[in-house]
């Protein structure tokens, strides 16, 4: 009799265990090093994601071209995305959604910015005439706004020769002589500045053309988010939360940084979790403007909202 | 029809019926047009690239750079496996150290011509260069090896002087082995003009492809993809009738 009730109760266990599992949903989230994704972070490490059914999993993609096919290959559910790559990725059939906000760049708080070498300085964009500038990556949003300040600027883009340049490799090539300067995001602008290879530019290109947008903001396929609205949401949830906690868990908030990152940055994002489609209207403009779109998309249902 | 038109016809037929097979493939849905775009979408691109005259300037400009490393490399390659197939001492003093770079692939080279040469042009060239010289190096050195005995000999009996023995018997006698090399040579090259384009953002068909895969333009891809082919196509054709003009001497 003992050992029936002993089993039973063992048998309801693991059931109950398998059954928390169960609903459980496995959700890959791929990101590149950037300090924007924090809150994703830090929602796995302090338990948000398990005790609202998120079974996360993180993957670090070099690139962010290549989070529109893992997403849509099912090899990610949830990818890191900019506006000025995920919209091309729309535009071309590629159905994709705003699932939550990562983080806004806001005039006064810019966390990129052109650097450029100590041997000249940017007052405006003319002085860029002549010069080689690298981006992070071919329409990038660091590429793409910064080729729209140039235009404001008056100055032709075909005169500033702008060339792909990875994160990593900005301050050497700076040195080098190789690029004369580079668009640079935290913490690679402090190295560079710090370390005494360049120097920031007088004018932030970024806010001169929006003083508030969108910069970083998380994706998912319009299927997979139809299928798990609740994950959706929960996910959402999480990251607003953390926000917080990272505020006010600051040692271990840096603690995680280093973890997923391998580096801590000096300078707090603004990240924010709300996001509307009139959000992408800056960016549709840009990107039609520059030619990185071809048909003007209307900005709606590129947020996935529950219903 | 003659066998060589007939040959013709059968290949040009084959390509057809792979094209008509990617076009049902894409537009029953097997393969997604987001990831795959269909032939008939590409070449309406290459047809409006043609129209607006970007075709033949990304073309001009990836030709010009092709052909400005792949000189270089036979150039390279001619003179140093003209030394080693012929002197001996060279032989001896060249051969282990190029033994050593031989295994080197050409991509991973690139990240160390960045840093001497940046992302320009010369880095381009230097990489094609260094990446195309090794099949026409080796072959020349093949070639040179392998001349026939009864050659030396006539060119000893008759007391030629080196230089002409190497213009007037060994280069003639290396050439089946050196126009290989030069075949294979001119592929790699094209390779790695592609990578370098999409690699230092340099204006050509490899940037454009670059480009097109940035922005989910899948028919601009292809469109790329389909010039590179052909350009290969109609270079290699190029070298092999040249071949057959320089070789006549050959059949006769």
């Amino acid at each position: 009799m003992i050992v029936r009730t002993v089993l039973a109760s063992l048998a309801a266990g693991c059931a109950l265990v398998t059954s928390a599992s169960a609903s459980n949903v496995k959700v890959n989230i791929g990101y590149v090093t950037a300090a924007d994704y924090m809150p994703a972070f830090a929602s796995k490490e302090n338990g948000c994601f398990a005790a609202n059914g998120i079974e996360a999993s993180f993957t670090r993609i070099p690139v962010t071209t290549n989070m529109p096919a893992a997403l849509v290959s099912d090899t990610l559910q949830v990818g890191a995305q900019t506006a000025t790559l995920f919209l091309p990725a729309v535009e071309n059939g590629i159905d994709l959604v705003a699932v939550a906000g990562g983080t806004r760049i806001l005039q006064g708080n810019e966390t990129l910015s052109l650097v450029t070498s100590t041997k000249f300085e940017v007052k405006r964009g003319a002085d860029l005439i002549g010069k080689k500038v690298g981006v992070p990556g071919l329409n990038s949003v660091a590429d793409v706004v910064f080729r729209k300040w140039l235009k404001n600027e008056g100055v032709e883009i075909a005169k500033v020769t702008i060339i792909e340049t990875p994160f990593p490799q900005m301050k050497d090539l700076i040195k080098s002589g190789q690029i004369d300067g580079a668009i640079a995001v935290e913490p690679v602008r402090s190295m560079i500045v710090n370390e005494g290879v360049g120097r920031r530019a007088a004018v932030e290109y970024h806010t001169a053309v929006s003083k508030d947008s969108i910069l970083a903001f998380w994706t998912a396929g319009r299927k997979w988010a139809e299928k798990n609205p609740q994950t959706v949401a929960a996910f959402r949830k999480c990251l607003t939360e953390a926000v917080g906690w990272i505020d006010a868990n600051r040692d271990r908030a840096r603690e995680i940084e280093k973890q997923y990152l391998g580096f801590n940055t000096p300078v707090r994002p603004d990240w924010n979790v709300e996001i509307k489609d009139e959000d992408f209207a800056l960016y549709i403009d840009l990107n039609v403007e520059l030619g990185v779109m071809r048909k003007r998309l209307e900005a709606k249902n590129l947020v996935w909202n529950q219903r | 029809m003659s066998a060589a038109a007939s040959r013709g016809a059968a290949a040009a037929l084959f390509t057809l019926l792979v094209f008509a097979l990617w076009q049902v493939a894409v537009d029953s849905g097997l393969v997604s047009r987001v990831f795959v775009a269909a032939p008939l979408s590409a070449f309406e691109v290459m047809i409006e690239r043609a129209a607006n005259g970007s075709l033949w300037t990304t073309t001009g400009a990836t030709a010009l750079r092709l052909f400005a490393g792949w000189v270089a490399a036979v150039a390279i390659a001619m003179m140093i496996g003209t030394a080693i197939g012929n002197f001996r001492a060279a032989y001896e003093y060249l051969a282990p150290t190029l033994e050593f770079f031989r295994p080197l692939p050409a991509s991973a080279v690139i990240p160390v011509a960045v840093l001497f040469l940046g992302l320009t042009a010369k880095m381009s060239t230097a990489v094609i260069a260094f990446g195309a010289l090794w099949p026409v190096l080796l072959s020349a050195m093949h070639g040179f090896a392998n001349v026939p005995r009864e050659l030396r000999e006539v060119a000893a009996t008759l007391e030629m002087s080196r230089a002409r023995y190497i213009l007037t018997v060994a280069i003639p006698s290396a050439s089946v082995d050196i126009m290989a090399g030069l075949r294979i040579s001119l592929s790699l090259a094209l390779i790695l003009t592609v990578v370098t384009e999409m690699q230092a953002s340099l204006p050509g068909i490899g940037y454009e492809i670059f480009a097109a895969q940035r922005t989910f333009r899948s028919a601009d891809l292809y469109a790329g993809l389909m010039t590179l082919g052909i350009f290969g196509f109609l270079i290699n054709q190029a070298l092999l009738l040249s071949e057959r003009r320089l070789m006549r001497w050959r059949a006769a």
